[in-house]
């Protein structure tokens, strides 16, 4: 009776709980274009439960970018707000890519980036693309690689540019791929990614951004998808399912002990 | 015996798991970065390093361990109010390799004992295999619970700076096994009386657990046991004294902090990681209560909660009883394997796979220690910012002689601590007015008090004070009193309101951070008064003090504190009173006193051109300082010294108290009667 509630307990309290500060920046980005200037509204709320430190925002529009106000502390529930201005000069109308990246720290001043990527309309009606991307997510710690699938919706075959926007913390490999995709086909493109400073454990939101001209319009397609950094665990260079087959070898050598009367009685209470 | 013990199948796997755990623990602390010479930082522990380089470079060639540090808090006895074992080994061990190497070994030998510790006691406890050595695995979960970084003993609070806690922690677990076979036995007396020396040189908290266990003994055959308790803790005491004697002397003046912690979760006290390894013993309590062992740790256990409860009541800080109590209840549950045991065969398996189940459950349950440590023991010169703080440190060095005020603010941790500036001793020898031992420091009220005026983001951690907002114009007053000349400031909010004020002249831009030079500070730690002082006759200087420095309009007029006056001092000071309110500024009419001093770690050398008149020294007051060319040293406010001199030449020097000097001698007493019972021992092991 006695051996039978200790092996229930043994058993029974396997809870975990983990308890983290963090920091959260809800963005908002609003653009407007009037003649050729595209005026960029950002408003950037700490929903986490402890302050951003260094709070900053960047705009890139295409090769140009922008570092906007610095704010030393942003604390929770505080509010970001930040304005810029760009002068536009396309030759064709369209709808082109605007990215913001906010970068911040935390306590300990180890810096972040969380991105944001939308489309601003120019000279022309807000339209959807006709490429259609699906990017999923990629897990690992060093070097990864992320698909991006592209589907061309339109009756024609269209050459198509596109490049990943990823925060610092990570690099890519490519800088742009091109691409011709048939019409009503699809097309794929890998990005080649590695880690630089992301912390173990992190996850971050990426951005394909898809540009080609059809019919003298500019278009966009953005396509978010998810990259994960995760560090294997290991135990004295052992992962942890080399770890739970020596003790299910060990275990199984034991029980065997028991049953099969071998071995050295060693009792000791 | 080590052949014999080699032959014992049993011990062979003890020994190997201890092994593992080592190599566990190892994984963790990684020995790039334990042997990597450079300065520990993060939390308190960096700003313990000044104080270990004080004993080797300064007390110890005076054949001292504890003295006086002008560093931080204008001048501290240092090792008057802390545990200097740790700090000894880092000492003694930084003759042979690099001190920085010699800190961060011994500041995770806590870490490291204690699992061996918890076998060692297990063993002589009588438990039999593998109980001591599952103790010791269980050990694993105490020492990486995350529940808290405070409270002491696991590697979270190791890592905020806690070693010497850590430290006696492990140790109290052997003195629990050694105690009670020495008790059964009637044996061993030197060597208990010797871990009670150990554990209270290493943490005041530690101790009192040593008098917790002691106790348990006076419930069954208390008169036998009585005697033994007296011989062994009477001998610790006798090791202890020449330590302990001046602790209790220097008392008064200290900074008392004692509270209830607040306890936001029950999940600080019991969690997850430990939570089957208590539930395991609670089981096994109920159980083997009959086991007089079992009864020795629900004794224990119950004590560690009762004075959780009454601890802020009787001065002791309640939460560093938790422990104890979390680390009994992570490893009793391993007795529990002694029921299994019958008709058991191949048990030496067992520790291995308990060694493993535990290791995985750890590691699982373990998020931020292991970055935690590689933040602490990469240490501050790898920090990406340690080119700003090194260049602040070399300005420093080279720029001045008064003491430095750096403003407080969240943004230091950067530089590898928020208390990064307590290191300004070390890294640029220059003194600062914060520290790490605040308690161990009459002056802390008064320097937080400082901070608090001319920080935006100000800690105010003694909440028996009451303290300022961002004032620079009462801060100023309070730098020139203080003898600071250089301000360091962070904040953008410091960096606006400084520019309203001409007195600060900006020095140098480091990075972020900005030098000022306080204009209108004289310079000079020793200065003539301009106003009569006057003797304050009160019981608690403490109160009078703290309000009169709050206060501006009696900021030039000082006050002597004496408990009761003599004639002498009566005619010697024109005004006595009781109350701040009587206090009258008298001026010293017209001639100029020129002053002139040098001031080293333990001592003042003044010259005055007046005889008589008297003379500030803005350092703390303590009685061990004694003086030539002086009648005496006065307390004066807010915390200094204050002379009268008797001759052109006036030299402080901080000495033995008689305190020291009884507890010397008691120990000396205490080391003879030690090798007589040694001996005697040694001679009747000889006869039979």
């Amino acid at each position: 009776m006695k051996r039978t509630v200790f092996l229930f307990l043994a058993v029974i309290l396997l809870a975990q709980a983990g308890f983290a500060s963090y920091i959260s920046l809800q963005t908002t980005v609003k653009s407007r274009v009037e003649g050729n200037t595209l005026t960029v509204l950002i408003s950037s709320v700490n929903k986490g439960d402890e302050p951003a430190h260094s709070v900053q925002a960047e705009v890139r529009l295409g090769k140009r970018t922008a570092m906007l106000s610095k704010v030393q502390e942003l604390r929770v529930n505080g509010t970001y707000q930040a304005r810029t201005t760009f002068p536009l000069a396309y030759k064709v109308p369209g709808e082109y890519p605007l990215v913001v990246v906010m970068h911040y720290a935390d306590a300990n001043l180890y810096p972040f980036s969380a991105l944001n990527c939308q489309t601003f309309a120019f000279r022309s009606e807000s339209r959807i693309s006709d490429l259609f991307g699906k990017m999923g997510s990629a897990t690992f710690w060093e070097k990864g690689r992320i698909r991006l699938s592209l589907k061309n919706m339109s009756g024609d075959a269209v050459q198509a540019s596109t490049y990943l926007v990823v925060p610092r913390e990570i690099s890519v490999a490519q800088q742009r791929v091109d691409m011709l995709i048939p019409a009503h086909a699809g097309s794929r493109a890998d990005f080649e990614l590695e880690n630089f400073s992301a912390l173990n454990g992190s996850s971050y939101q990426v951005f394909a951004v898809t540009e080609h001209e059809s019919g003298g319009i500019h278009q966009t397609a953005i396509t978010p998808g998810m990259v994960r950094l995760a560090q294997a665990r290991e135990l004295f260079g052992l992962s942890y399912p080399a770890i739970l087959m020596i003790m299910a070898a060990l275990a199984l050598i034991f029980f065997a002990a028991q049953f099969l009367g071998k071995g050295k009685k060693k009792a000791g209470a | 015996m080590l052949r014999r013990l080699l032959q014992d199948k049993r011990t062979l796997v003890d020994i190997v798991i201890l092994l593992f755990i080592w190599a566990f623990l190892l994984s963790f602390f990684r020995p790039d970065l334990l042997l990597l010479k450079t300065t520990i930082n993060g939390g308190d522990t960096g700003s313990h390093f000044p104080c270990a380089a004080h004993l080797k470079e300064v007390l110890l060639p005076r054949a001292k361990i504890m003295g006086w540090m002008q560093g931080n808090y204008a001048g501290f006895p240092l090792f008057y109010h802390y545990f200097p074992f740790p700090f000894l080994l880092m000492a003694f061990l930084g003759f042979i390799i690099p001190l920085e190497v010699a800190f961060k070994l011994i500041s995770v030998l806590g870490v490291f004992l204690l699992p061996a510790c918890v076998y060692v006691a297990f063993r002589a406890l009588r438990y039999e295999f593998p109980a001591p050595i599952f103790a010791a695995t269980f050990s694993l979960a105490f020492l990486f619970n995350q529940g808290n970084s405070m409270w002491g003993g696991n590697i979270p609070s190791t890592l905020a700076g806690e070693f010497c806690y850590s430290i006696g922690f492990a140790l109290v677990f052997l003195f629990m096994g050694t105690l009670y076979r020495g008790v059964e036995e009637k044996k061993h007396h030197v060597l208990n009386a010797f871990l009670i020396f150990l554990i209270g040189f290493s943490h005041a908290y530690t101790l009192i657990f040593c008098w917790i266990l002691g106790s348990f003994f006076f419930f069954s055959d208390w008169r036998r046991n009585l005697r033994y308790l007296l011989e062994v803790y009477g001998l610790g005491f006798l090791f202890l004294a020449f330590w302990i004697l001046p602790v209790v002397a220097n008392l008064p003046y200290t900074t008392s902090f004692v509270f209830r912690w607040t306890i936001h979760s029950l999940l600080e006290v019991f969690p997850a990681v430990l939570l089957p390894f208590m539930a395991l013993s609670l089981c096994t309590f109920f159980v083997n209560l009959r086991d007089r062992r079992t009864l020795y740790f629900l004794y224990a256990v119950l004590a560690c909660v009762f004075v959780y409860l009454v601890g802020p009541r009787i001065g002791v800080l309640d939460i560093r009883f938790v422990p104890f109590f979390q680390l009994m209840l992570a490893v009793f549950g391993a007795t529990a394997v002694m029921l299994f045991l019958k008709d058991i065969k191949l048990t030496i398996l067992l520790p291995v796979i308990a060694f493993f189940a535990v290791a995985l459950w750890v590691d699982l349950n373990t998020t931020y220690i292991r970055s935690w440590i590689d933040w602490n023991y990469s240490g501050y010169e790898r920090k990406s910012t340690w080119p700003v703080f090194s260049g602040i440190n070399e300005y420093l060095r080279h720029h001045g002689q008064g003491r430095v005020e750096w403003e407080h603010t969240p943004l230091d941790e950067s530089l590898g601590s928020i208390r990064s500036s307590e290191t300004l001793p070390y890294f640029a020898r220059r003194q600062t007015l914060e520290g790490i031992h605040m308690l161990g420091s009459q002056t802390a009220p008064f320097v937080f008090y400082i901070e608090s005026e001319t920080s935006y983001q100000a800690c105010n951690p003694i909440p028996d004070y009451y303290y300022s907002t961002l004032d620079l114009r009462r801060g100023i007053d309070h730098f020139k009193l203080f003898n600071v000349s250089h301000f360091v400031v962070r904040s953008e909010q410091v960096k606006d309101e400084i520019q309203k004020f001409p007195q600060f002249r900006l020095e140098k831009s480091v990075g972020e951070y900005q030098i000022y030079l306080l204009l209108t500070n004289e310079d000079r730690y020793v200065a003539p008064l301009a106003n009569r002082p006057v003797l304050f006759l009160t019981d608690d200087w403490r109160d009078v003090s703290y309000r009169w420095f709050t206060q501006e309009k009696l900021k030039d007029t000082f006050l002597v504190f004496m408990r009761r006056a003599g004639r002498a001092d009566a005619e010697r000071f024109g005004q006595a009173v009781s109350r701040l309110e009587d206090v009258k500024t008298v001026p010293y009419g017209g001639k100029e006193v020129r002053v002139k001093s040098t001031l080293e770690e333990e001592a003042i050398d003044i010259e005055t051109s007046e005889i008589g008149h008297p003379l500030l020294i803005r350092v703390s007051y303590h009685p061990n300082w004694r003086v030539k060319g002086a009648d005496r040293v006065y307390f004066v406010s807010p915390s200094f010294m204050l002379v009268f001199p008797k001759e052109h030449r006036v030299r402080l020097t901080f000495e033995r108290g008689l305190a020291e000097k009884a507890g010397g001698a008691l120990s000396g007493f205490g080391v003879l009667l030690a090798l007589a019972v040694v001996l005697r021992s040694r001679k009747r092991r000889a006869e039979t």
